[in-house]
């Protein structure tokens, strides 16, 4: 494999990694506009994370990949994974309750867990490949397109949870068990 | 809530215009403040002062 062919597969990881993390971003609008299950402040702190993952990847793909951009990766996948954590602790005794629809026998927040851990464990062994660290692959146009789509799909998803957050606490501070959408339209 | 999302707004902004140092501040920035909010949910229901 030729050192350019290893330096577009670390953007290519980069780019699955967005596009891995929006998806999981999708599937709750999915539970929550179709299902109607509306996220709690642990959920919409873990989507906060989760977001805080894609734009650290989205500085590699715009400024060149750098150790300090996966660090700001690594510390939103720690605090998703704590906020995860919060909430899969509140949930564990028996008896205590839960909160949303399960998939595959886990709950949004073990996902959650489950996702920030592997994007901690990916981000450290990534990370340590000094060939992704060369500059040059900025002047390939076609990334330039797929930089744009990536970047204009997570702009679409933060709007989306702006809109949504109003739409369920105003500019109070969002109720710990939501039912319904404070602001009705 | 809507702060920090907004908080993420801007800094794709900052990105989009390529202000690379300004976005990393604000990125730090707006996990520090995502903390804070963890930590008011966190104690409100525990009622004890951290």
């Amino acid at each position: 494999m030729t050192i350019n062919n290893r330096e577009n597969l670390f953007i290519w990881l980069n780019s699955l990694e967005v596009v891995g993390i929006l998806f999981v971003l999708c599937v709750a609008f999915f539970f929550q506009f179709v299902l109607n299950e509306l996220p709690c402040p642990l959920c919409l702190l873990q989507r906060i994370g989760l977001i805080g993952i894609c734009v650290g990847l989205l500085l590699n793909l715009k400024f060149g990949v750098r150790p300090a951009h996966y660090s700001l990766v690594l510390l939103s996948a720690l605090f998703t994974g704590f906020v995860a954590l919060r909430q899969v602790a509140l949930h564990v005794v028996p008896g205590t309750g839960e909160y949303g629809s399960a998939i595959f026998g886990l709950h949004f927040y073990t996902w959650s867990f489950v996702v920030s851990m592997c994007v901690v464990i990916y981000t450290t062994i990534v990370l340590s490949f000094s060939v992704q660290y060369r500059e040059g692959y900025l002047k390939n146009t076609s990334w330039k397109t797929v930089r744009y789509i990536l970047f204009f799909l997570t702009l679409a998803i933060v709007a989306a949870n702006i809109v949504s957050v109003y739409l369920e606490c105003g500019f109070k501070p969002c109720p710990e068990d939501p039912i319904n959408y404070l602001i009705r339209w | 809530m809507l702060i920090a999302f907004g908080l993420w707004l801007i800094d794709l902004v900052l990105i989009w215009f390529g202000l690379r140092k300004s976005a990393i501040g604000l990125f730090i920035i707006t996990l520090i403040f995502a903390c804070l909010v963890l930590n008011y949910h966190v104690t409100s229901n525990l009622n004890i002062d951290l």
